[in-house]
């Protein structure tokens, strides 16, 4: 059976997990870390760097280092969130030949999904390396608020990276399904879930027969641990031009600086009261000379400008638990999953909110790629012994005449699902009817997404409002949207599939997923070679520390003197195989070299 | 030979025993038992049957009619009528659509009825798809009973249940029928069915999980309730006016004749085997008078109650005071047992002790007829002090059923039966609005037609229901129909014309349609939309 790994696509750090034996664990990188840093860069030797490898050098090679690509991936241009992110970021956001977002690295530019796709494939590579196995299946988890259109750039994501994505899970869903996981709990909880670039908050009850169901969900995709790191910045920025009347935002280096220096102040602040930022020759005056940005700032400052941010999450909690018709006090425990919720105020907060102190019993980096590779196990396992009935977190229907929202599914409501209702034409002799299918993003009354269009033609003339149709919404277990509209009198129907979209068309992501796959084999292969090389050199330099007593030896015979200058030779072929990176020509001068080393390691020890 | 098979394999089988004409009764050695229970045997009435009237435990009774076919007094009635198993398999087909789906859940299942017929074609089963015949069966068993499920049936739980129990087995059922159980698999047009129920079953889960949704659909489920009993009540009056003539002649017939009313009785059933479905109203009505229903409680119907330990020690009690000849008073009999052990009458001997048990009989079924009317016409007289005009209209029914000849019976029948009626198409008015804000539109044409039927004087009613099946695209003659009864009621409302209009147009009868909406126009020149709706049908009409 093919095993299936959960990755956490976080923000800033991702995540990869498997069930093993029943148990799951998550993935260690290379280094050892539990989580990679969500982040890729391009070296100026072209080099594609993913992880931390990609942070590491982040400050030198700012403008080529992309970071939280995940907030702007499903998005379109014109929305006021890349607009934000296109001022704020070190990196270059440009425009897509569909209105949608690119990144620019050195020459090329990147699809978000391509980019977030670099991620994915990092995180398959460390499940294969760990698990010596290729691995082919994933769940992806997404915020529990994103929209159709994000998920399904997530999804073409993951297909750019080569991976099958048996199901997209919301990541409060699944800190649920790991933190309930064969525990036989019967309760209410609340999920709170503050991460990097996201917040949600959902509430769930673990029923029963491994039944965990959704009750409500809500959250803000543009609310999360970046949003404090930016009012620190702003804070620094601000108190920094203060003394020297020097914008450090001119500088991309210096903000990222910032950033990180930012982003490492606000984690000590969760166990220390104060620390200081120290950052020196953070930028040269006018003068030509450097200057230093020292600063100390305290728990209490960073609350004091984080408090708003806190304050949204609290309010966005409390509508949801309006939506979800229940009492405060009938949550019987409240997770905190995300980083963010690290931070003392944050914790305090959700306390005061559910007056209980929240669960410490997950590990809020960890718990959301354990769930997901739950819920991939249980799916692929005929025993399926758990079962997720998620809600649908937007709501959905059509637009109609005048610009009017008809609400078909409502938000929150579990999935699979079908809703019908009847509409008429808007004028006389109407023979076609577009149908425009929306997504409902948040309380304000513009905020749709279109989630795609068709027209049903043919229609009776008749004068408006006597033509029915008839137009059904059905959300399936896999979370797709077919939507059909049937002429009443005719019975002539038409219907599509919702492919929600993540701004890339079919073709563009299938050379994706070609360049992946041949990046993939240049990177396996470029590693091979590595091993290759290494192995080479180390026996090039045993040879060449034997040369001088092996040359004293049987310089006497002319057939001495011959192996010798036979050995020079292989030295110098084998140098220049490794000069030209062939990596067969390296093979066999590998082989030759051992020979030569296992001949001078006879002659010393002979004479020895 | 039958009657072995019978014994052995099916002890409680609703075979039909039936007399032996040529038997003379007066040779046998009956036990007072037996011949109670041949006087009971009407060639119609199964073996089941006769165990709920009688009162006798299943076993024994089974075991009495064994005595009495190996005597030569009774023999199983084995070849019917053709026509008869027709309308039989038909009534069956009838219960199985309003009876409670076991499917969902074996446990259930303690109906010792024949499995009821599939609702759904059997080739059905044959798509190829990896599920399991049997989880097949189920799903197409649940999704084809979904519309005849009331939340509670779907959920399999009582209409008492706790909010603990209603999310206990909703988890259960959802476990089953989520498609991620057979993620991957091939499941055909199998899937779409899974997430139709299981939606079905959220939905249920959802409004019953929440106290007020959950008084709502409560009071919705009553109200559903309440006019399925009046209707059912109504429909066996009507069929006790239809019959009443052969009915006043059996009974004539019996009284004519005391001493051959076996046999009499008999032949009377043969020749009117429309009477049997009869008899069996006649006993369910008694049940449901005698256990009436909780409110909010959903009628199971065309399900035959089981009997309860109660009414069946009721009945075993009944039936020892008729058999010790105890006194039967005119009061309805007292609910407390007798604490008076019955006396057990000697065992006559010979043709003489015969006959005077047959007279012995014949006169204490006498008191128990009188017995029963006076107690259905209290039943009546509580059921109308309650405003329960279908309960009372079905207690005069009985009476007069064992009573025809009484006219003040009669007229008290028939006023509360009219009473009934209009409560009825009012119950249906309000079950249709109720639909109607949920845009359940068949459910609520459905109603509405019925409403209207039943209220044949009101005109708006009338056009509601044309207009409630046009929407629902029902059958356009009949909603037609409606809105010609509005029109007649009342000629000069221009909306009628218009609802007459559309579904005209909806038929494609262009020139109907113009003309009705002229006539509208006409009533109402002012109006715009039926001027602008005018304008496009004659428009239409050229083009």
């Amino acid at each position: 059976m093919d095993r299936v790994i959960g990755i956490d696509l976080g923000t800033t750090n991702s995540c990869v997990a498997i069930v093993d034996d029943g148990t799951p664990t998550v993935i260690p990188n290379r280094g050892g870390y539990k989580t990679t840093p969500s982040m890729v860069a391009v070296t100026e030797a072209g080099k594609r760097l993913v992880g931390h490898i990609a942070k590491r050098q982040a400050i030198t090679n700012a403008e080529n280092t992309v970071s939280a690509a995940k907030r702007l991936i499903g998005r379109k241009w014109n929305s006021s969130q890349v607009k934000n992110s296109v001022l704020t970021s070190s990196y270059q956001i440009v425009e897509g030949p569909h209105a949608d977002v690119r990144i620019k690295l050195r020459d090329n530019s990147y699809s978000v999904p391509e980019i977030s796709a670099m991620v994915l494939q990092e995180m398959r590579v460390i499940a294969e390396d760990f698990l010596s196995e290729s691995v082919s299946k994933a769940v992806i988890t997404v915020p529990a608020y994103f929209n159709d259109n994000q998920r399904q750039a997530v999804r073409d994501a993951g297909q750019i990276a080569g991976l099958d994505v048996i199901r997209i899970i919301n990541e409060p869903t699944a800190a649920a399904l790991a933190y309930g996981f064969g525990k036989n709990y019967e309760k209410l909880i609340a999920v709170y879930d503050l991460g990097g670039g996201t917040f949600d908050i959902s509430i769930l009850e673990i029923g029963a027969h491994g039944v965990f169901k959704v009750i409500a969900t809500a959250g803000d995709t543009f609310l999360g641990g970046e949003d404090f790191d930016a009012l620190i910045i702003d804070w620094l920025v601000q108190s920094f031009k203060e003394q020297h009347d020097i914008d450090l935002r001119q500088d991309r280096m210096a903000l990222q600086r910032l950033k990180d220096a930012a982003e490492k102040a606000k984690c000590e602040l969760s166990s220390v009261k104060e620390t200081e930022i120290n950052l020196p020759f953070i930028i040269s005056s006018g003068r030509n000379e450097a200057l230093h940005l020292q600063q100390t700032i305290s728990r209490q400052t960073l609350e004091t400008l984080c408090e708003d941010l806190v304050q949204r999450t609290v309010e966005i909690c409390r509508q949801t638990m309006l939506d979800a018709r229940l009492d405060k006090d009938e949550i019987e425990d409240v997770i905190l999953v995300g980083g963010m919720t690290r931070m003392p105020r944050v914790q305090e907060a959700v306390a005061g909110f559910f007056q209980r102190e929240p669960c410490k019993g997950v590990h809020p980096d960890e718990v959301v790629a354990l769930g997901a590779a739950i819920q991939g196990a249980a799916l692929v396992d005929d025993a399926h012994e758990m079962i997720l009935l998620d809600v649908t977190p937007h709501s959905l229907g059509i637009m109609t005449f005048g610009s009017v929202f008809e609400e078909l599914i409502a938000q929150n409501t579990t999935v699979p699902t079908a809703q019908t209702k009847i509409f008429t034409t808007s004028r006389d002799n109407q023979t076609a009817v577009k149908i425009l299918v929306m997504q409902k993003e948040g309380q304000q009354a513009d905020d749709f997404e279109l989630l795609g269009e068709f027209i049903l033609t043919n229609l009776r003339r008749a004068p408006k409002g006597q033509v029915e149709i008839e137009v059904t919404f059905e959300i399936n277990a896999d979370g797709i949207v077919n939507v059909s509209a049937k002429d009443m009198e005719t019975g002539q129907g038409q219907s599509i599939q919702v492919t929600a979209s993540s701004g890339l068309t079919k073709d563009e992501i299938s050379n994706m997923i070609e360049s992946a796959k041949e990046y993939m084999v240049e990177r396996r292969s470029s590693e091979e070679f590595e091993a290759a090389r290494q192995e080479a050199e180390t026996l090039i330099a045993e040879i060449e520390r034997l040369f001088p007593q092996v040359e004293v030896v049987v310089a006497a015979s002319d057939f001495g003197r011959e192996a010798v200058n036979k050995a020079r030779r292989i030295l110098k072929d084998a140098k220049s195989a490794i000069e030209s990176r062939d990596l067969n020509q390296v093979k066999s001068q590998t082989e030759a070299l051992a020979r030569t080393h296992r001949m001078f390691k006879g002659v010393v020890t002979k004479t020895q | 030979m039958t009657v072995e098979l019978i014994v052995t394999n099916q002890p409680l089988n609703p075979r039909v025993p039936r007399l032996i004409p040529e038997c003379n009764l007066m040779t046998l050695p009956l036990t007072p038992a037996e011949a109670f229970l041949l006087s009971r045997i009407d060639g119609h009435q199964t073996a089941r049957d006769l165990a709920m009237m009688t009162g006798i435990d299943e076993a024994m009774l089974m075991e009495s009619l064994d005595r009495l076919a190996q005597m030569g007094a009774v023999t199983w009635d084995g070849a019917e009528p053709a026509e008869r198993k027709e309308r039989e398999k038909k009534s069956d087909a009838e219960r199985v659509v309003r009876s409670i789906p076991s499917p969902v859940v074996e446990e259930r299942v303690v109906d010792p009825r024949p499995e009821p017929l599939p609702l759904y074609d059997p080739s059905e089963l044959d798509e190829p798809c990896d599920l399991p015949e049997d989880k097949r069966r189920t799903i197409l068993d649940a999704f084809y009973r979904l519309e005849d499920m009331d939340y509670y049936e779907l959920l399999n739980v009582p209409s008492t249940a706790t909010k603990k129990e209603i999310k206990d087995s909703y988890y259960r059922l959802v476990a089953e029928y989520h498609p991620d159980q057979y993620f991957r698999k091939n499941l055909g047009s199998f899937k779409q069915k899974m997430e139709t129920v299981f939606s079905r079953l959220t939905q249920a889960h959802d409004t019953l999980t929440r106290k007020q949704s959950r008084a709502e659909y409560d009071s919705y489920l009553s109200t559903v309730q309440s006019t399925r009993r009046l209707e059912e009540s109504l429909r066996s009056s009507r069929a006790t006016v239809d019959d009443s003539s052969t009915g006043e002649a059996r009974t004539r017939d019996e009284r004519v004749e005391p001493s051959s009313v076996l046999g009499a009785g008999r032949r009377e059933m043969e020749t009117a085997p429309v009477r049997r479905g009869e008899t069996e109203e006649v006993k369910r009505e008694e049940t449901v008078l005698q256990e009436p229903l909780v409110s909010g409680q959903p009628m199971r119907s065309s399900a035959r109650p089981a009997p309860t330990r109660e009414s069946m020690r009721a009945r075993r009690e009944a039936f020892a005071a008729r058999m010790s000849g105890g006194r039967v008073s005119r009061i309805p009999p007292p609910p407390t047992p007798s604490s008076e052990p019955p006396a057990r009458p000697s065992v006559p001997q010979g043709v003489a002790a015969g006959e005077a048990l047959l007279r012995h009989v014949t006169e204490r079924k006498e008191a128990v007829r009188q017995a029963q009317i006076d107690k259905y016409l209290q039943a009546a007289k509580t059921a109308l002090e309650q405003g329960d005009f279908a309960a009372a209209a079905n207690s005069y029914r009985l009476a007069l059923h064992m009573e025809p000849d009484s006219a003040e019976i009669q007229e008290a029948f028939e006023t509360t039966q009219a009473r009934a009626t209009v409560e009825l198409a009012g119950s249906y008015l309000q079950q249709a609005r109720y639909e109607e804000r949920a845009e359940r539109w068949l459910e609520a044409a459905r109603s509405y037609s019925r409403a209207a039927d039943g209220m044949l004087s009101d005109a708006q009613v009338q056009s509601k229901a044309a207009e409630a099946m046009w929407k629902a695209n029902l059958d356009l003659r009949k909603a037609a129909e409606y809105a010609k009864r509005a029109l007649a009621l009342d000629s000069n409302n221009p909306e009628y014309h218009v609802i007459l209009g559309k579904i005209y147009l909806a038929a494609g009868l262009v020139l109907n349609a113009r003309r009705e909406l002229e006539l509208a126009n006409e009533l109402s020149p002012n109006d715009a939309t039926i001027a602008k709706l005018l304008e496009a049908v004659r428009k239409g009409g050229k083009a």
